[in-house]
């Protein structure tokens, strides 16, 4: 679609666009340039130039300790996540059953429940049955959210899929599960991918359950960040996000090369 | 193999998709199921197939009864009509997914997909992927996936629905070839009659869920068993009439319309003498107003198809009947003109009202 810039209308448009994506990305810059700083505390446009808070930041152990136990978090639950996701995709839009809304809606349903009443519900569940040790309790309030992200993705692709595909693979001699191992899997992997990585991020960057269910000598990136600022706003917590900003631009980056690469390929 | 459906029936609660169908197709020979969309042809294909469970009745294939076989234990190649390649493998891999479901070695796997890559003329394309694929060419990769495992049976589902016309009768007369040559016996689903008298030894003719006839091109187009078979395949005049004489077989009708004509019984007449008569629009001769045994009528339209000729007549009662005729005898009309229509002396059916 092209906007005609001259006519009245066409600028307006430009202006709103222009302002929504300032208000969505300046604050994202601020952190960025911030920690650039010479002073003690935040403050923008930064005041002389120095790479003393990122330094900091990068030689703080606590960070990279809490970074690594986020990766570690976010990895696993979003790989359940996932398995548990397309399996109850794949019940739901495959087979008609009484009850089948309702459970969909189920599914569905951690993303309109506060997450603070969950984190609640599930720190006394834990605590009263002593169910699941150490990180596992987390991985497992983190994949009860992370399912609907895999849900929401996965169900229109199942939907869409092709059932012929599937009869053609039986047709030629593939059991149900080989069927859909060698066909429906590899068929719907962009859609399956797309909702890995959104549970990723969930799980990546959520700070509630977090507060309420890491191991006390292990929390997470966003819970020690969360701390830090509770302690007094030194400019090396603006660092971190910084990094993490830089982080995700790259990996940003490099998911659109590789995908350009491969539309290349074709 | 030899495929015997027995008395094969599939309900859903009250609604019946195939009422009751019982066909034998003899080693190598190919049936044709006909007839319009819902009518259960596809259903009972696919109960073959083993994607859908009958309520009744048996499926088998040679000795062995296969009704209950789950469908990657029946050994039958499918050709859907969507043609349902893998989108995620290339033409070869997609001919040698069979191949490595049975277990066959590497050597004899790529030796089988080139061979039926050059039978099926798809030898420079074997590493494409289908979306790089024209719908021909995607056709004859299904078919050559469905070929290449050696299938006891080969099943077809509207396999030319989506090619256009001229694409068409050449690559229905290639897969006919191939079948024969292969000696597999088929079951085809079409709703395009000329397509199922072009390929098939037998066609089933089905309406709602029920099997109508069953026999040879010829037996269905020159005998059907009841005005609907009549309707579906080919063109069709009906003029009522009333029997005057004759045994269960054949008759002679008075025709309402003036003339008398002998006909061949179909179905039972019943207590009641009236008929109408089935005159195909080539059982048809142009002729001169006033002859004897001629109906007369005015030419309302004329429409010329090559070969073929269809003049468009109506009678004096307000009937309209189309008669197919050659280029050279269709001089003789002209639009708004009055014309004699002479019907052939054999091959005239009536069916009871």
């Amino acid at each position: 679609m092209t906007i005609a810039w001259r006519s009245p209308l066409g600028a307006v448009l430009l202006l709103l666009c222009a302002l929504s994506f300032a208000y969505l990305l300046l604050p994202i810059l601020v952190v960025v340039v911030a920690p650039f700083g010479a002073t003690g505390y935040l403050a923008f446009p930064p005041q002389g130039w120095t790479l003393k808070w990122y330094a900091a930041a990068v030689s703080d152990t606590r960070y990279l300790a809490a970074l690594l136990v986020s990766l570690r978090i976010a990895l696993a639950s979003a790989l359940i996540a996932c398995v548990i996701g397309i399996a109850a995709a794949y019940a739901l839009t495959r087979y008609d059953f009484l009850g089948r809304r309702l459970l969909e809606a189920i599914f569905l349903s951690p993303l309109i429940l506060p997450t603070l009443v969950l984190a609640v519900g599930l720190t006394l569940f834990f605590t009263r049955t002593g169910l699941l040790q150490g990180s596992w309790r987390l991985i497992a309030a983190h994949v009860i959210i992370c399912i609907p992200y895999v849900l929401r993705v996965s169900l229109p692709v199942l939907r869409r899929f092709d059932r012929s595909l599937e009869e053609a693979a039986r047709n030629l001699g593939a059991s149900p599960f080989a069927a859909f191992f060698l066909v429906v899997l590899p068929v719907v992997r962009p859609g399956i991918v797309a909702g890995t990585v959104l549970a990723f991020i969930t799980s990546f960057d959520e700070v509630v359950l977090a507060l309420f269910l890491a191991e006390p000598g292990a929390p997470t990136l966003p819970v020690t960040i969360y701390s830090a600022v509770q302690l007094g706003f030194e400019p090396s917590v603006a660092a971190i996000s910084g990094l993490l900003v830089l982080a995700t631009f790259m990996v940003m980056l490099l998911y659109h090369l590789l995908s350009a690469f491969r539309r290349q390929r074709d | 193999m030899q495929i015997e459906l027995r008395q094969l029936r599939k309900t859903y609660g009250p609604a019946i998709a195939v009422a009751e169908i019982s066909a034998t197709i003899p080693q190598g020979k190919m049936l044709a199921l006909l007839g319009p969309s819902g009518c259960g042809k596809t259903t009972t294909l696919r109960m073959v197939a083993g994607f859908i469970a009958p309520s009744s009745g048996s499926i088998h294939v040679g000795a062995r009864d296969i009704t209950t076989l789950p469908a990657h234990k029946r050994d039958t190649g499918l050709v859907f009509q969507s043609y349902a390649l893998f989108p995620h493998l290339s033409a070869a891999e997609n001919i040698a997914f069979g191949l490595r479901r049975r277990g066959v070695a590497r050597a004899e796997r790529e030796q089988r997909v080139t061979a039926m890559l050059d039978k099926l003329k798809l030898s420079g394309l074997a590493e494409r992927l289908p979306r790089q694929l024209s719908g021909g060419q995607q056709q004859r990769v299904a078919v050559a996936r469905a070929l290449v495992i050696n299938p006891s049976i080969l099943l077809l589902d509207e396999p030319f629905s989506n090619l256009d016309a001229k694409l068409r009768e050449g690559t229905g007369l290639e897969l006919s070839r191939l079948q024969r040559e292969l000696g597999l016996t088929s079951i085809f689903v079409t709703h395009d009659q000329s397509e199922a008298m072009s390929i098939a030894d037998t066609i089933a003719v089905m309406k709602d869920g029920v099997l109508q006839q069953i026999g040879s091109a010829s037996e269905i187009y020159e005998q059907p068993a009841n005005r609907f078979v009549a309707e579906f395949i080919g063109r069709a005049n009906f003029l009522p009439g009333r029997i005057l004489s004759g045994d269960g077989r054949s008759h002679e009708v008075a025709l309402d319309a003036g003339i008398t004509v002998p006909a061949i019984a179909s179905g039972h007449p019943g207590g009641s003498s009236r008929v109408e008569v089935l005159i195909r629009p080539e059982a048809i001769t142009l002729t001169e107003t006033g002859r004897s045994g001629s109906l007369t009528a005015t030419v309302e339209a004329i429409s010329y198809h090559g070969a073929t000729v269809y003049v468009h007549a109506r009678l004096a009662d307000g009937t309209l009947v189309t008669c197919a005729t050659t280029p050279e005898s269709s001089r003789i009309a002209a639009q708004g003109d009055a014309i004699g229509l002479l019907p052939a002396g054999t091959r005239l059916v009536s069916f009871p009202i």
